[in-house]
């Protein structure tokens, strides 16, 4: 299959109130058909990114294109043929759910027969069909999600951004997403352009990463050749002074060492099969008089990229709590 | 076209579910039009003293008559009062028409619009229509409580008039409507939009000839009472409803007119600009 691409972005840039580099002049494309994912931390321009092509945002600098259509010229076009679930819970909490839908569907003139064939196949996979008549105010901070997802679902966009679909969402309901997902793009050919920062989620669910920190990507590629920049296994050992330690001596007695780093006080030696690397690393360090004060091995995967190349790890943890938060102030601002 | 309506449906939607607060709209009005309308009866406080002469009296009251109808166009404060109220309650549950922007804007659901493909005008126009419409209703309600409080109907008030004061009070809600909405095109936050509601709304009412005729006014607050599209209404209303001859409306409805379609054309225009991104 020829690879065509539908989003092309050249040097777009995102500069908040001519202080806060938000993007930073990032490059990239997207092919027609794919899941692509950003992932990144908190702050790390994900949703500014997917704003900016998804016309809500302007860019400060910098050329994007999708489907052919020039961003910020022919923003009309661009918005008949995409779809947005956004990060925020945007639903109107006034009106119930079935009618939150019925009312997106005709902002993109879906038919209301054919919207409300789509709406109960939605709502019964996202299992919200017995809560459909109700308001949305009486839904916690996971039906609302499951809410948005439907909503944007429901005009089948040629083109979909997912920002961060699955948040705060229970495991079972994001298989679920995930499997209808990828039978949007499977069977309708749908292109996905998703930001998350959950690395199960990245892994198993896009067919290419981009991995973005502080406005920047900093690694692109398929997840396997991503996991392939760590060159094996990692083993981090914490020693009780780090002056005596010494890389070149190391590699000379082990063999399959292919990298030495010291971050943050820590050792980080990448190695094949780091299972047998292991004990010969804590013997090689004992006959030196080196006490060992803890290891950890790991295996490839997206966060041990991350951790590679920034140093940081990503934090995971969204716990439910923040989306009912978010909720509460909703509700609170009414007032 | 089925997005405008859609939206306008919501808007109403909500709020008819607001039933708490629609009560509330109305007791405000009935507060004003009981205790305000009925306790200022200026014809009462013009009582001729017991001590003039039998023989004066007829041409005192004949004169006191004359004085009063050509100042208020009737002998009755309350229905004076009652008629320039409906304009001013127009004006008040307009005000309110560019709040529920506001709250899309921080809610988020504006992001959901502006995504959409839809007519940028259409976010406009969905909330002028449903205010038109929302205080048309309010309007009729309101109707039906003055005239129970004693309104006096001209006897030449028939179904013709009946229309046409329905289609001046929806000029009058659809210019207010556009300025305030406009007005909240871009604010962020809806404590901006009460305090210039705040700010508006009595100078507006007292500015015109709501509560008092105009010609007792001071030359500067007739000048702004004459740019008052309030006191245009109230002309309009107060022939329509009342029936003397106080100034020839025609003027009055060629200005609302005028008003409502430029406000509307700059409202689309307005809106086409500043809703393209969040
Ligand atoms: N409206 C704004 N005004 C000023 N700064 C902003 C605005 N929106 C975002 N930022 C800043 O831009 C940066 C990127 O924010 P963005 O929301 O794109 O991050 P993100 O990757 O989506 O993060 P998260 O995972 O928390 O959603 C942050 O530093 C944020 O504080
Ligand atoms: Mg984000």
């Amino acid at each position: 299959m020829k690879i065509k691409t539908i989003i092309k972005v050249d040097g777009l840039t995102k500069i908040y109130n001519g202080e806060v580099v938000a993007v930073d002049n990032i490059s990239f494309e997207v092919y027609e058909g794919e899941i692509f994912g950003f992932l990144g931390p908190n702050g790390a321009g994900k949703t500014t990114t997917i704003n900016m092509l998804n016309t809500l945002i302007k860019p400060t600098k910098g050329y994007a294109e999708i489907a052919g259509y020039k961003l910020g010229r022919d923003n009309d076009k661009i918005r008949k043929i995409i779809g947005l679930v956004p990060q925020e819970l945007t639903a109107d909490d006034e009106l119930t759910g079935m009618e939150n839908i019925m009312l997106q569907a005709s902002l993109y003139g879906v038919n209301k027969k054919t919207a409300k064939e789509r709406a109960e196949e939605l709502l019964g996979m996202v299992e919200l069909s017995d809560a459909a008549h109700r308001l949305v105010k009486t839904y916690s901070g996971g039906m609302r999600r499951r809410l948005e997802l439907v909503m944007g679902l429901i005009h089948r966009p040629k083109i979909l951004f997912l920002d961060e679909p699955t948040l705060g969402l229970d495991v079972q309901t994001r298989a679920k997403i995930w499997e209808y997902i990828k039978m949007l793009r499977d069977e309708f050919g749908v292109t996905i352009f998703m930001t998350t920062h959950y690395m199960e989620e990245a892994d198993k669910l896009c067919d290419r990463i981009g991995i973005i920190d502080k406005g920047k990507i900093i690694a692109l590629g398929t997840p396997t050749e991503l996991k392939n920049i760590l060159k094996g296994d990692i083993i981090v050992i914490e020693i009780d002074n780090v002056d005596n330690f010494n890389e070149e001596i190391l590699t000379k007695e082990i063999s399959n060492i292919s990298e030495i780093r010291r971050i943050d006080g820590k050792i980080s030696i990448t190695t094949e099969k780091g299972e047998n690397t292991l004990p010969r690393i804590i013997n090689h360090l004992t006959k030196y008089g080196i006490k060992v004060l803890s290891v950890e091995l790991l295996k490839p995967s997206l966060e041990q990229v991350f951790l590679y190349l920034t140093g940081r790890k990503i934090r995971e943890e969204e716990p439910m709590d923040s989306i009912r938060m978010r909720a509460i102030m909703r509700r609170r601002r009414r007032v | 076209m089925t997005a405008l309506l859609a939206l306008t449906m919501r808007e109403l939607k909500k709020w008819y579910r607001r039933r708490i607060a629609i009560i509330f709209t109305f007791i405000t009005p009935l507060f004003w039009l009981a205790l305000f309308g009925k306790s200022m009866n200026l014809y009462n406080l013009l009582q001729i003293p017991s001590n003039v002469p039998p023989e004066f009296i007829q041409y005192i009251q004949e004169a006191i008559d004359q004085i009063i109808i050509s100042a208020f166009g009737t002998k009755d404060y309350f229905t004076f009062l009652a008629t320039g109220m409906f304009s001013v309650f127009i004006l008040f549950s307009s005000m309110f028409s560019g709040m529920s922007l506001i709250f899309d804007r921080r809610l988020g659901y504006l992001s959901r619009l502006l995504v959409s493909p839809i007519k940028r005008e259409s976010i406009f126009l969905s909330r002028v229509i449903s205010n038109i419409i929302r205080s048309l209703l309010q309007f009729t309600a309101l109707f039906l409580i003055a005239l129970a409080l004693g309104l006096n109907i001209g006897p030449q008030f028939s179904i013709t008039h009946l229309i046409a004061l329905y289609i001046t009070l929806a000029l009058l809600a659809l210019a207010f409507s556009n300025i305030f909405i406009i007005l909240s095109l871009k604010i962020e936050e809806h404590d901006t939009a009460i305090a210039i509601t705040n700010l508006l709304n009595l100078p507006l009412m007292f500015a015109s000839n709501s509560i008092f005729p105009k010609n007792q006014m001071p030359d500067w607050l007739q000048t702004i009472a004459e740019i008052n599209p309030l006191t245009h209404s109230n002309i309009i209303v107060r022939k329509l409803v009342i029936g003397s001859s106080l100034n020839i409306p025609l003027n009055s409805f060629l200005y609302l007119g005028i008003i409502t379609i430029l406000t509307t054309i700059l409202g689309v225009l307005l809106s086409r600009k500043l809703l393209q991104y969040l």
